[in-house]
């Protein structure tokens, strides 16, 4: 009898409990709920307008509350948003192309910046006096890292075209990110295909004992915003203030390099040394332009090419994924596609 | 006893109804529209991936990667386990001293030691079997340390009585008594080994089903995630039956106390 | 050299804190069948378990090395036949020798049959004989058996009685029979040695000639030493 009533008294209080915490849950989220876009993205200093905006309140006063969820790689942003859990993604654009060629639906409604250059590039332990990345990578059995389903893959790609080397030659290894530059000192692979800051982390760890291959006229990744259809026709003014937001950080940035690069400091916890030398990599620009349709394109066609026999062969229109109106609202002059 | 054959037949007979209205669910999702077909794919695409990966020779390649780590994790961490296991659970000075500490990093998720793992072994096959050989460690360890613990002292005293050395005990006796514990944690440490593979080749690998779950997981290709997913789920399923196919051959007294309808 | 097979002298045996046994005296003859009773907990199963040396103890005990054990459950290994267990017992001689031995053994008790079952397939009454076969298998000087037919019932119980006193005449050795069955010890054994609060209460002769039958349970002598028994517990 005690033992029943025990647990009758148990299971009460449970239930209550419950309630009680999604009660308090939905009370909260229906406050803020209309004038807030969840935003996810990856924890790098590509993000300066975002960081910017956020950190100077720029969202605010325009009228929204940005809800800021971080990742270690966009792509996984874009998975969650596609998931149904975020408003946003910021991204890079192959995983865009990626998965607009394999049927999912949204639209790209601005690029966070202009263009990066040599954001992306290959880090690699020094062997004697070799300085030529055809010779190095010529060498039998060198295995190199990189972010699959991302730019780095594609930049890989790209690089060793660039230099005539197979790719079947090389014994590419999938991994995240974060994992690289322990893996490259560790001696695990030869070199790694990888964006900022993990690359500058590489090339730091390294010294004097690696070596950085970078091809100025190849790929470079971009940086893009992703948004449902539905989330424009539903929180348009909202994403028109979230634009006007990144907007004034570009502008702030240009004034205000020194406290920018703090702000980086602050969100992404890399050192000042790293925010310094990669600076210069990225243009901080809010815009639309060519490159994202070149680029997105081109990767695509390579992805089909990767395939065996992938079911689908068309490539997209990625032209018909871009959302341009609101950014023509910011400023027209924003959007720069032929 | 029941051949192999017309136990597997059974088994499929049993299961083909469950399969038959689980397919109608599945495709009926797609082709109706209630669940979008790039997130979802629908069965036919999934077949069609997994055809495609196999004629291409990716399959068997993956499937050989995969397979020999878990095998060698597999074989590893059991062996340690149970002898770690016997010695903790019959000798007092052993388990003070290493039991303790033994628990602690038992209560550890393995997953979370893969970036140490990294940082100690690298990405090659040897960290990969590393981390599934610790993982795998842990059940067999408490399975056969609770196993041994718990040998009747009869049996022991017998054993004494008749005369017989050490070795004879612990390989006639001790072993034996402890069989059913063991095979339990050799059960458990199947799957484990399996989600270990996926885990240490998603921290970095060329190949193997891990690998392919990942990278066609990164490039949008459900369709051939979902294949190597049930690849994966196939092979796990089958080893733990072979598995204990030939425990229940070489202790085959446990076959006797399978009291089950 | 002492041509009795046990002897125990001034034996004192503790669990922990707890005294259980406490001078403890009594020797037996060469062949005796002995039977000691008791109230439960009063220490029988653990003056067995001290004679085995499977427990250390204070005292003198002179038994010789060559010693059968039958526990009360447990005994056999679940994970051998009949005969490979029977053949666990013997050591030191050839593959061909056991199985000669183990064959005769088995035949001696009846349990050539069942020589290849699984002590999970043998019954009660079964599993005991199979026991028994597997501690005299050695042919030892001496046979300890610690309520071996407590778990059975009253008639398998009898037929195991009999079959014991067949297979103890054939051996001949020394048994020491533990059992909460005065009845039962009786019967069977030579004499009786009661324990009570620990210590040895008493030694009771049993003359009965032998071959024993059933019928002696109903006599007056036998009734009379039971009452007897009963008294000094």
């Amino acid at each position: 009898m005690d033992i029943n009533r025990t647990l009758f008294l148990f299971l009460t209080t449970m239930c209550a409990f419950i309630t009680l915490s999604c009660n308090k849950e939905q009370e909260g989220d229906k406050i803020n709920a209309a004038s807030t876009l969840s935003v996810g993205f990856q924890n790098s200093p590509s993000m300066a307008l975002l960081m910017v905006a956020q950190e100077k309140n720029f969202f605010v006063s325009r009228g929204v509350n940005v809800e800021m969820k971080e990742f270690t790689a966009g792509k996984f942003a874009l998975q969650a948003f596609l998931g149904g859990s975020l408003d946003i993604a910021i991204s890079g654009e192959v995983p865009v192309a990626l998965s607009i060629l394999q049927g999912n639906q949204f639209k790209v409604i601005g690029q966070v910046v202009e263009r990066t250059v040599n954001e992306c590039r290959v880090v690699a332990r020094k062997e004697g006096t070799i300085t030529e990345a055809k010779l190095y990578f010529s060498k039998k059995g060198r295995k190199l890292a990189t972010s699959f389903g991302g730019g780095p893959e594609f930049f890989t790609y790209n690089f060793f075209n660039k230099i005539s080397i197979k790719e079947s030659e090389i014994e590419i290894i999938s991994q995240k990110p974060e994992d690289m530059p322990a893996t490259l000192l560790s001696g695990s692979v030869d070199a790694i295909a990888i964006f900022d800051p993990f690359a500058k982390i590489a090339e730091l760890q390294l010294g004097n004992k690696g070596i950085t291959f970078t091809l100025d006229d190849i790929y470079s990744e971009l940086y893009v915003i992703d948004v449902k259809q539905k989330t424009i026709d539903e929180k348009r003014e909202l994403l028109s203030s979230f634009l006007k937001g990144l907007y004034d950080a570009q502008l702030f940035i240009a004034d205000n390099p020194v406290e920018s690069k703090k702000i980086l400091m602050k969100y992404t916890k890399l050192d000042k040394i790293i925010i310094d030398e990669i600076w210069g990599d990225f243009v901080f620009k809010l815009c639309i332009n060519q490159l994202f349709l070149d680029y997105t394109s081109a990767e695509a066609k390579w992805s089909i090419s990767k395939e065996n026999g992938t079911k689908n062969r068309n490539i997209p229109n990625y032209r018909d994924i871009l959302y341009t109106d609101l950014l023509k609202e910011v400023d027209s002059s924003l959007v720069k596609i032929k | 006893m029941s051949r192999p054959y017309s136990t597997l037949q059974r088994y499929f007979q049993r299961i083909l109804p469950s399969l038959i209205f689980f397919i109608i669910i599945w495709e009926s999702l797609v082709k109706l529209n209630i669940i979008d077909k790039a997130i979802f794919p629908s069965l036919g695409s999934v077949a069609s991936a997994l055809y495609l990966w196999f004629s291409s020779g990716e399959m068997a390649r993956d499937i050989i990667a995969s397979s020999w780590r878990v095998a060698l994790g597999l074989v590893i961490g059991t062996f340690l386990g149970i002898a770690v296991g016997f010695l903790t659970g019959r000798i007092k000075f052993t388990n003070i001293l290493l039991g303790p500490i033994i628990q602690m990093i038992r209560s550890l998720p393995p997953v979370a030691i893969i970036p140490l793992i990294i940082i100690w072994f690298g990405i090659g096959d040897t960290a990969k079997i590393f981390s599934i050989s610790f993982a795998v460690f842990f059940p067999n360890w408490i399975n056969t340390h609770i196993g041994a613990e718990n040998i009747p002292i009869t049996y022991l005293w017998c054993a004494k009585l008749f005369k017989a050395n050490k070795v004879k005990i612990f390989l006639r006796v001790m072993l034996p008594a402890s069989a059913q514990h063991i095979i339990a944690g050799i059960r458990t440490g199947i799957p484990i080994a399996f989600i270990m593979v996926y885990v240490s080749e998603l921290a970095g690998a060329s190949s193997g089903l891990g690998y392919q779950i990942s990278i066609s997981h990164l490039a949008y290709r459900i369709d051939k995630m979902i294949a190597a997913l049930i690849v994966l789920g196939f092979l796990g399923g089958i080893s733990d039956y072979l598995i204990t196919s030939v425990i229940k051959n070489i202790f085959p007294w446990t076959k006797l106390q399978d009291n089950r309808l | 050299m002492t041509t009795k097979p046990i002897i125990v002298r001034d034996l004192f045996f503790s669990y922990g804190n707890s005294l259980i046994l406490e001078n403890i005296n009594f020797e037996c003859n060469m062949g005796e069948f002995v039977a000691i009773v008791g109230k439960s907990g009063v220490g029988k199963s653990s003056l067995l378990k001290v004679l085995a040396q499977f427990e250390k103890s204070k005292g003198e005990i002179i038994i010789s090395n060559n010693i059968g054990y039958v526990f009360q459950s447990y005994s056999l290994f679940p994970w051998m036949t009949l005969e490979e267990n029977v053949e666990f017992a013997l050591s030191g001689i050839s593959k061909i020798e056991k199985k000669s031995i183990v064959s005769s053994i088995l035949k001696k008790v009846g349990l050539s049959d069942l020589s290849n079952r699984y002590p999970t397939q043998l019954s009660g009454g079964q599993a005991q004989r199979g026991s028994i076969a597997r501690a005299v298998a050695t042919n030892p000087d001496v046979l300890l058996m610690d309520e071996p037919f407590a778990a059975c019932d009253h008639h398998t119980r009898e037929k195991l009685q009999e079959w014991l006193l067949d297979v103890w005449m054939d051996f001949r050795m020394t048994v020491i029979f533990v059992t909460h069955s005065i009845e039962e010890a009786i019967y069977l054994s030579d004499k009786v040695i009661v324990l009570n609060n620990r210590k040895f209460e008493a030694e009771i002769k049993i003359s009965f000639p032998r071959p024993r039958s059933g019928e002696i349970r109903f006599s007056n002598d036998f009734q009379a030493i039971k009452h007897q028994i009963l008294e000094r517990m």
